[in-house]
């Protein structure tokens, strides 16, 4: 771990269990995140992306049961950390997370004031800091919303969530999750509910203010496009283990895994027209019944046997871009024909 | 807001007319002569004769109809057959009783019914929880005059502490209180349970919800999570059922009045009933019914102003 | 062309509705899932057969008097002891359960009925004038507090166990009303029956095929509820003495009789009102039960 690693996940492996049915959602993952850098999180619905910054903020429902792996954040490994310790120094001050659906992320019986300056009280509180009175804070809170571009801050801040639009509660959110100088941000799909239209304000806004802070970004999302243009780098998830990771450019540009190279080709693209849109045939498997060895071989069409035997390593196929696949390993970089 | 209470409001009017005619039909479906019914076995002709003409009951329907309602309107809910007291005096007599009763359990229900629901859902998995619980499944299982019963051997009888008739000497407000204990009790058990029950499940549910999430991310924990975030948006199911619970607490006051020798606008129908005089049944099922209007209303204001979406509804 | 359209022609969509049987077993298997529903289940279960088979389980008949032995506690001859006329209490309560879930079953009955019929026609007709009728009557009527209303009902039309059975039904049928017209309205929205409504299927059979089958499942529930506070208000009245007449052996009456007697024998008291009290927790975990069964979050667990 150098100096300038924020975050270090290594080996992370959990399960959801639902009554004695084991459902693997998370399968030795690793990764590390450095400071000011912008990691994408990609994959489809039920990779365990979501499950993964839900690991990292001690959000895990109570089903979860980590069997094993550490996530190194500063000098803690913050699974060992007591829920006290976690609340006290990390979650909401240092590592903060947005959410994925804004309409109901606000308690609606409160005023937004009441709950940003809830947060700060909170925050003042685990840092040691002194009271501040209600009128300091409220003063922050009006900052803090006019930062993420909200009109009229100081009347709004007496409205009621419902009161606000989709677009703006994810504003307020934002505001919130930048108010204690965070250290890492997790966005689990912060657009995805929203207009696209009003996404790329959101997005835009996202950027703007993380890059100014040096703010580290763990962004969810199933969405390439918007990975493509906001991380440097991007992890490609699928059915709770990684498969691919590394510099963005590189992955979505020169995809090493066929299960990458499958995601990106099926995107609607401007420069390829008339070419016919890939679909990959079947479904992603359930949790609680992985395939045996790597868990895409049933349906990648170019598995062999020893795909269907063994899990496949995680190699660093080109300087600081990983792979998980073992035809990738042995024949190196290749164009994969699908039908 | 005001809109809202000004619309709810109104929207009684038309209700509280269907009673009044429903009501005011009760003597038009006695079977046979009404005087006669209501007389029993002391009619004589010239006692039906008064009778027919006090109560206007020899004519014909909407002129009864019309006598009654205008009557309503000024206070004058008629004259007991038996008393030959005013029924509207009769009921002010009684009514503070049933009130004071009624508040007492309702309010006492509540605290602790919400609290103990908010409880089971913190300790859900120890054995305090599951404690809870089946208490509040025993709660909701006895009836009022059956807990009231019960109560009333263990307390009274094998167990001599605590007085088990009447409502205590005027005046003295240890007497009254003291004997408030068991009937207060009586009538709160049931709903005690039930709210647990209620809030146990309805905090279960709102703690599954993103803005608890959220809180959570934010390192709000514990009693402030609880108690403040989830319990506000939890309880409001507790305020809408509110309204009901008063119309069960009058049923319950029916009964716990006659168990405990209580006065009360319960007891006071229930004699009524027993004796035919339908005046005064009329006249306090009309005030017991008006009241669980009224609370209903309250009920409903108190939940719009809890959840202030509902207003914009 | 290309697989995608292909997939979807031959993709059918098979609505499989479930035969009334199917159903029954369905529910049977779902409510026995959770431990509640199971002694709900089998509580309720032994009332029935009590109220059955009373004659022939009961040790006594319930008017045989034993004026020596009356006021006894709990003894081998009289498991639960005796009243104040020397009445078996243990033959007693078993007759009772008679009274119970033949009052509780008519009530509920008449009250479903009448309420699904009055609900489901205004939900159907939604924003006529009928509709607007209904629910006034549907508020006018659940203004009184339900028992007060049953008083007022048994005062006109005298003390009697048909007349307790019409007053109960009266008092409950807007419940019912209101779950089935609240349940039309959200049905009849639905694409199916705006299909068949297209197809110009006639309305009775919309109703019929259609409707009632989906709004089985709260009123169910509902029933479920009722039923145990139609016995507890059956109690209470006949405690009252506007319910059943006595000697009928109902619980209520018992414990009419055991008040007048609370000083000399705690038994007739106590016995009745654990039977009121079970009979309350059968019919709760039964419906809770139900509720669980039905409810289709809860079916994965």
């Amino acid at each position: 771990m150098t100096a300038k690693t924020l975050l270090g996940v290594n080996s992370l492996t959990l399960d959801y269990m639902l009554g004695s049915t084991r459902m693997r959602a998370l399968d030795k993952v690793s990764f590390h995140l450095k400071k000011g850098e912008v990691l994408g999180v990609a994959g489809e619905s039920g990779c365990g992306k979501s499950t993964l910054g839900l690991a990292i903020i001690g959000l895990l429902p109570e089903i979860a049961e980590i069997r094993r792996g550490e996530i190194n954040f500063h000098d803690d490994d913050l699974l060992k950390l007591s829920r006290e310790e976690i609340d006290q120094k990390i979650r909401g001050q240092k590592i903060t997370m947005i959410f994925q659906n804004p309409q109901n992320a606000l308690n609606p019986v409160f005023t937004v004031e009441r709950q940003m300056t809830d947060i700060l009280r909170v925050q003042d509180k685990n840092n040691g800091r002194k009271k501040q009175s209600a009128k300091a804070l409220r003063q922050k809170a009006i900052e803090l919303l006019k930062l993420t571009g909200i009109a009229d801050p100081a009347q709004r801040i007496l409205n009621y969530p419902f009161e606000f639009s989709g677009g703006m509660k994810q504003r307020v959110m934002i505001a919130m999750g930048l108010s204690s100088g965070t250290d890492l941000l997790i966005a689990d799909e912060p657009t995805t509910a929203l207009d696209v239209t009003i996404e790329a304000q959101i997005l835009e806004l996202l950027m703007e203010l993380t890059g100014k802070r040096k703010t580290s970004v763990l962004y969810i999302s199933h969405n390439l496009g918007v990975l493509s243009q906001i991380s440097q780098n991007i992890m490609i998830m699928y059915a709770g283990r990684v498969l691919e990771m590394g510099p963005t450019s590189q992955v979505l540009g020169d995809p090493r895994h066929p299960y990458t190279y499958a995601l990106v080709e099926s995107l609607p693209s401007k420069h390829v027209r008339g070419k016919r849109l890939l679909s990959i045939p079947g479904h992603v498997p359930s949790l609680d019944r992985l395939p045996s060895g790597c868990s895409f071989h049933p349906r990648c069409p170019f598995a062999e046997d020893e795909c269907s035997q063994t899990v496949p390593f995680t190699v660093e196929v080109a300087p600081g871009h990983w792979s998980a696949c073992f035809l990738d390993q042995k024949r190196g970089r290749q164009k994969w024909q699908w039908i | 807001m005001l809109k809202y209470i000004i619309k709810r409001s109104l929207w009684t009017i038309p209700t509280l007319i269907g009673v009044l005619v429903l009501l005011f039909s009760l003597t038009y479906f006695l079977p046979g002569d009404p005087a006669t019914a209501m007389l029993g076995p002391r009619a004589t002709p010239a006692l039906v004769e008064e009778l027919n003409n006090r109560l206007h009951l020899d004519r014909p329907l909407p002129i009864r109809l019309g006598y009654y309602l205008v009557g309503v309107v000024k206070g004058d809910l008629g004259t007991s057959v038996w008393s030959g007291h005013k029924v509207s005096e009769l009921i002010l007599e009684n009514l503070p009783h049933t009130i004071l009763l009624a508040f007492c359990s309702l309010g006492f229900a509540s605290l602790c019914g919400i609290f103990l629901g908010v409880f089971a859902s913190i300790h859900k998995k120890s054995k305090l929880g599951t404690a809870v619980g089946i208490l509040s499944l025993v709660g909701v299982s006895i009836p009022d005059f059956v807990a009231a019963l019960l109560l009333m051997l263990l307390f009274c009888i094998q167990f001599p502490l605590l007085p088990s008739l009447g409502a205590g000497a005027d005046g003295d407000i240890l007497d009254i209180a003291l004997h408030l204990v068991l009937p207060s009790l009586a009538l709160a058990i049931t709903w005690i349970g039930y709210l647990a029950r209620l809030n146990r499940q309805s905090m279960f549910e709102v703690l599954e919800l993103d803005y608890i999430r959220t809180a959570k991310a934010y390192a709000i924990s514990g009693k402030t999570l609880f108690f403040r975030y989830a319990l506000k948006n939890a309880a409001i199911p507790s305020i809408a059922v509110m309204g009901m619970g008063m119309g069960k607490l009058l049923g319950g006051a029916v009964f716990i009045e006659i168990i405990f020798n209580r006065p009360g606008l319960g007891k006071m129908v229930v004699d009524a009933v027993y004796g035919r005089d339908l005046p005064v049944v009329q006249g306090g099922i009309l005030i017991a019914t008006l009241m669980f209007i009224i609370t209903n209303l309250l009920a409903d204001i108190a939940y719009a102003y809890l959840d202030p979406k509902i207003q914009y509804d | 062309m290309s697989d995608i359209v292909l997939t979807e022609n031959k993709m059918t969509i098979t609505m499989l509705k479930p035969s009334m049987m199917e159903r029954i077993k369905g529910g049977y298997k779902a409510i026995t899932k959770s431990r509640g529903g199971v002694v709900g289940l089998s509580l309720v279960g032994l009332m029935v057969l009590c109220a059955l088979f009373a004659p022939y389980i009961s040790p006594f008949g319930p008017d045989v008097q034993d004026i020596m032995g009356r006021f006894s506690g709990p003894t081998a001859k009289h498991f639960l002891g005796t009243d104040y006329l020397g009445r078996d209490i243990l033959s007693r309560l078993i007759y009772g359960c008679r009274i119970a879930v033949l009052v509780s079953f008519g009530a509920v009955t008449m009250s479903a009925i009448v309420g699904v019929i009055i609900g489901v026609a205004a939900g159907y007709g939604e924003g006529t004038k009928l509709d607007y009728a209904v629910i006034l009557l549907f508020d006018i009527v659940l203004s009184f507090p339900q028992v007060i209303l049953a008083l007022a009902i048994i005062a006109v039309l005298g003390t009697s166990l048909f007349n307790l059975i019409i007053a109960l039904a009266v008092t409950a049928f807007p419940f019912y009303g209101r779950i089935a017209r609240a349940q039309t309205l959200s049905v009849k929205e639905s694409d199916y029956v705006k299909a068949c409504e297209a197809l110009g299927v006639g309305h009775i059979r919309i109703i019929f095929r259609h409707i009632i089958p989906n709004i089985l499942t709260p009123i169910i529930v509902c029933v479920g509820m009722d039923m145990a506070t139609m016995i507890v208000y059956e109690a209470g009245l006949s405690f009252l003495g506007l319910g059943v007449k006595p000697p009928t052996a109902s619980w209520g009456i018992m414990l009419q009789n055991g008040y007048k007697y609370i000083m000399t024998s705690p038994w007739m008291i106590f016995w009745p009102s654990l039977a009121i009290a079970l009979a309350m927790v059968a019919f709760t975990l039964l419906s809770e039960g139900l509720r669980v069964a039905f409810d289709p979050k809860e079916r994965k667990r």
